[in-house]
């Protein structure tokens, strides 16, 4: 049965392969399907020879068999083939060992067309007969077939994602057909039991590979059990299947044993029945054939003492005897020669001395026993008394029967049991019916020493056997009668029922995960809505709705995402439209400021020129500080400004090729002079190779670095040191993205921020508490335009920083890929 | 001829403006100058410095960098956006030398950049006489006395 799914199974994956194949027209593909299409011809052929009860020549089924396993070999050496075409990568070892199974069974092929006579069909796995070697090259080349599968399996450790699975793949492949090859030679329900596990496993990872491979989400291509992961319907419908299937196996398995048990008792019953029977028909004949001897010890008549050689009975025993069928009659002297048989002349003369039923009826008891007649060839039933003869000795008569009567009665009242029949009292076989005894089941029985007939044993091997004892008249073993079933018949049974269990399994548990998807499906559909409209809410869209207003909780859960949302939505509105009018705030407040401060500036001018009047040196001194202040405003209320405009959006960055050293060492330029105040060392090293130019806005690169660079200075003790550098990275930040970017770190020894308050750092209006207790300025929009700035041109910022050890400040700018070739001309445009 | 007119005739010279917080290296330029044939004016910070540019119109202005109140850089750039100031030419003498900051004095308008351990000052003259005849900040090698 097992043969028809695989051959199914294999028929489906053929013609969704071939479909792919069709699509995408990769080579690797059209192997693989090929291969299945071999391995469905080869399983359809099988089951159909074994449905159509075939039975040819031995050669013939011979030929067949092997044909059948070059297919075996063949098939999975197309699927890898095509497997590593469509995975890439060098299955060198893989396919040298499929390439020698194929050889070795190509080989034995070719030795059985040559030896072709020779050849004999022998049921087993590892046959040595005549052409032994062929066979011994087959098994050498599934052997090579398993190895491929053992290596798979091993290999897949090492490498990841959809390789890795293709390997499993064929380690799966490679069990299914090892255990569909034992199966094939072995009538036991374990191997087809491994089979049918092994073909499932082998269907499910083949459709995750599929799957997998035209995954959209490159992580599942990288990892393909993501697939289940990720899926809360397949998640609950994987584990709900293997569950079933687990307890429906446990189920059956009790209900198995059960049956076999039952059917191993009932199977023994019929073995003891058979063995009683053929006792009790031998004894029963013992007894009636005593009865008819007896009569003549009560009717004495003198029997002839010579033979007349006419053949028919003496008148005086026809009406006392009817003879039928197979009853023997004869007469033998006191010595127990036989003066009389209607068995034939031949028998004249000769001792029936040897037999004690001969001997008890000279001795006047009549006697009745089992006896294997060498003159008639087969064991008899006899029975003998004494008889007067003619020539006034005494000598017996002994009547027989064939013991085949209560063959054919034991058959008549269904005796079910492969094969029995008679041995003798040194345990030598004597007649039989029906399959012979095996020396395995002669052994069992001369192991013996009581013989009862109600124990039923079991041989090694696992047939079953009862023998019991025929006592002779005077109650002396004269034989023993036994009936044996042959293991495959005690098996039978068992195989039958676990075939039809696999395959209600397979396709129970196909089915079930079939429901469980699509229940599951339909059950979560509002847990999908609600992921898509958390998503939407995410970007902002407050509109979305979920639709689910069934009274179950997953509706609970529905109204209660939706008030929410509507809530945030509100609040989200009402907090934006804050911001917004504190940016406008911020931007008019600036823009308002500007004008008085242009009228200090101005005015500072005309004092400090000399416009009013040349001012004397003490005067200047102080319009110098106003002037100085009046520039510190200016800055403030740009930065605050800017921090304004960069919140609202409405800040302008162009993109354009720019040189990132040019911008860092005009800022250095600036803080020359604070750097030479406090001594502080700028330690700026100038890359050796020139970098690639950076993609954004100079002005606010320019604003970036000297936001950072000054609160270096600013935030650094006398004498200290501060490290400025640029290189090309190849990550958006150190553990971000990657792409081609600028990186500029300054890192300084000053005094740090604190541990507690390092996540606030980028945000507005933050200071350090430190900063503020040490008496430097700022308004702490700084770093958070920084942050703004750094990522709207596409870079990013980041800081590490130890209280009074010093700060490490990096940030990056895209660079010019210098394979781009729209930059490459912008720059020659400039140029 | 008034007598202001007279005065100024008589003193042909050419004035140059030493701005330098430092009295005693003031002193030592200004010596070196006036060797040289150039009337001197002194300043000893950046305010006062751009006040006597304005009000003396020096042909030429040597500039310290680092000085109390203002320094250098802010005088420079205040001199170079005032019309009465923005042609004299101004020679940076600092002991400041690193690239960014000759950079900062070049797009400041500076026209020199000397740091003060490269000159000797008794060639202070000679640069100043480069300078204002055109030639750049390049002093002539001194002739190798054997």
């Amino acid at each position: 049965m097992s043969e028809a799914v695989l051959a199914v199974l294999s028929f489906a994956c053929f013609a969704y392969v071939y479909r792919e194949y069709r699509r995408r027209k990769a080579a690797g593909l059209l192997s693989s399907a090929f291969g299945f299409l071999a391995l469905s011809a080869a399983f359809a052929a099988w089951f159909g020879l074994e449905t159509a009860n075939f039975s040819g020549t031995g050669a013939a089924v011979g030929l067949i068999y092997r044909l059948f396993l070059l297919v075996i070999v063949l098939a999975p050496f197309l699927l890898v083939d095509g497997l590593q075409r469509a995975m890439g990568g060098n299955w060198i070892r893989l396919k040298t060992a499929g390439l020698l199974g194929l050889g070795l069974v190509v080989a034995s092929l070719v030795e059985i067309f040559t030896d072709f006579d020779d050849v004999d069909f022998s049921n087993g796995l590892l046959v040595f007969h005549q052409a032994w070697w062929s066979d011994l090259l087959i098994s050498l080349g599934w052997l090579a077939l398993l190895g491929v599968g053992l290596y798979a399996v091993w290999h897949h450790r090492r490498v990841s994602g959809l390789r890795s699975l293709a390997l499993i793949v064929v380690g799966y492949l490679a069990a299914t057909l090892a255990f569909a090859i034992i199966a094939f030679n072995v009538s036991h329900p374990a191997p087809a039991l491994f089979l049918a596990l092994f073909a499932m496993s082998l269907i499910v990872t083949l459709c995750l590979l599929v799957v997998a491979g035209n995954h959209p989400d490159p992580a599942v291509v990288q990892n393909p059990y993501h697939l289940i992961r990720r899926s809360l319907s397949l998640k609950t419908a994987v584990l709900q299947a293997l569950l079933f299937w687990l307890l429906y196996l446990a189920g059956m398995v009790v209900i198995v044993v059960y049956f076999v048990q039952f059917d191993l008792a009932s199977k023994e019953g019929l073995t003891r029945q058979t063995t009683v029977r053929l006792t009790e028909c031998v004894h029963d004949s013992q007894e009636r054939l005593l009865d008819q001897v007896r009569v003549f010890a009560l009717n004495p008549r003198e029997l002839p003492a010579e033979y007349d050689g006419s053949g028919r009975l003496p008148d005086n025993l026809s009406d006392l005897i009817s003879i039928s069928g197979s009853r023997l009659v004869r007469i033998v002297d006191s010595q127990g020669r036989v003066v009389y048989s209607n068995f034939g002349a031949s028998e004249l003369g000769q001792s029936l001395f040897g037999w004690p039923a001969v001997r008890g009826a000279l001795s006047g008891i009549p006697s009745a026993s089992l006896e294997e007649d060498v003159g008639y060839g087969r064991p008899v039933i006899m029975a003998a008394a004494s008889v007067a003869l003619d020539d006034e000795s005494q000598g017996a008569l002994v009547i027989s029967r064939d013991v085949d009567e209560c063959y054919q009665l034991a058959d008549a009242f269904g005796g079910r049991a492969d094969g029995y029949g008679l041995i003798d009292r040194l345990g030598d076989p004597v007649s039989a019916v029906g399959s012979s005894l095996s020396a395995e089941a002669l052994s069992t029985i001369s192991a013996i020493d009581e013989y009862d007939a109600a124990a039923v044993r079991r041989t090694s091997s696992g047939g079953l056997l009862a023998v019991s004892s025929v006592t002779d008249s005077a109650g002396q073993v004269s034989g023993y009668v036994y009936a044996f079933l042959s293991p495959a018949t005690v098996r039978a049974s068992a195989v039958g029922l676990a075939a039809v269990i696999i395959l209600m399994a397979v396709v129970a548990l196909v089915l079930m995960t079939l429901a469980l998807i699509a229940t599951l499906a339909v059950i979560l559909k509002p847990i999908r809505e609600l992921r898509e409209a958390a998503a939407a809410v995410e970007k902002g869209d407050y509109s979305r709705v979920v639709e689910y207003d069934r009274p179950d909780e997953m509706g609970d859960l529905a109204g209660t995402f939706n008030q929410m949302r509507s809530k945030i939505g509100r609040q989200t509105k009402r907090l934006e439209r804050h911001i917004q009018e504190q940016n406008d705030f911020m931007v008019n407040t600036a823009h308002e400021m500007r004008t008085p401060l242009n009228v200090f500036s101005w005015t500072v001018d005309l004092l400090r020129f000399g416009d009013t009047g040349r001012l004397n040196k003490a005067q200047l001194e102080l319009v110098e500080q106003l002037r100085q202040t009046t520039q510190r405003l200016f800055g403030l209320v740009s930065n605050m400004s800017d921090a304004a405009k960069v919140s609202s959006g409405e800040f302008a960055v162009e993109v354009k090729p720019f040189r990132l050293v040019d911008v860092l060492e005009e800022v250095a330029g600036t803080q020359s002079v604070q750097l030479r105040e406090k001594d502080i060392e700028l330690d700026w090293r100038q890359p050796i190779s020139e970098l690639p130019p950076a993609l954004g806005d100079a002005q606010r690169t320019y604003q970036i670095a000297l936001n950072l660079i000054s609160n270096a200075v600013k935030y650094t003790d006398q004498h200290g040191k501060i490290k400025l550098r640029v290189k090309a990275v190849s990550r958006r930040s150190p553990d971000g993205p990657k792409g081609r970017y600028l990186q500029v770190t300054i890192q300084d020894n000053g005094m740090g921020i604190p541990q507690d308050q390092q996540d606030q750092v980028f945000n507005r209006f933050f200071r350090a508490r430190n900063a503020v207790s040490s008496d430097t300025q700022g308004a702490g929009l700084g770093l958070f335009l920084v942050k703004k700035l750094v990522e709207r041109q596409g870079g990013a910022v980041w800081f590490e920083s130890t209280e009074g050890a010093g700060s490490l400040f990096g940030f990056t700018v895209p660079a010019v890929d210098v394979r781009d070739k729209s930059s490459r001309k912008s720059e020659s445009e400039k140029s | 001829m008034t007598e202001k007119q007279a005065n100024k005739e008589k003193d042909v010279r050419q004035t140059v403006l030493v701005v330098e917080d430092e009295p005693a290296l003031s002193d030592i330029y200004a010596t070196a100058l006036r060797n040289g044939g150039f009337r001197v004016e002194q300043a000893y910070d950046g305010v006062e410095g751009l006040d006597k540019a304005l009000h003396l119109r020096p042909k030429a202005i040597l500039l310290d960098l680092l000085m109390p109140i203002k320094d250098g850089f802010d005088t420079l750039h205040d001199l170079k956006s005032h019309n009465d100031t923005s042609e004299i030419p101004v020679i940076i003498l600092s002991n400041l030398g690193q690239d960014f900051e000759r950079r900062r004095g070049e797009d400041l308008g500076a026209s020199c950049f000397i740091t003060k351990t490269e000159l000797q000052p008794t060639r202070l003259g000679e640069l100043i006489e480069s300078v204002l005849a055109g030639k750049g900040c390049h002093l002539p090698p001194l002739p190798k006395t054997k």
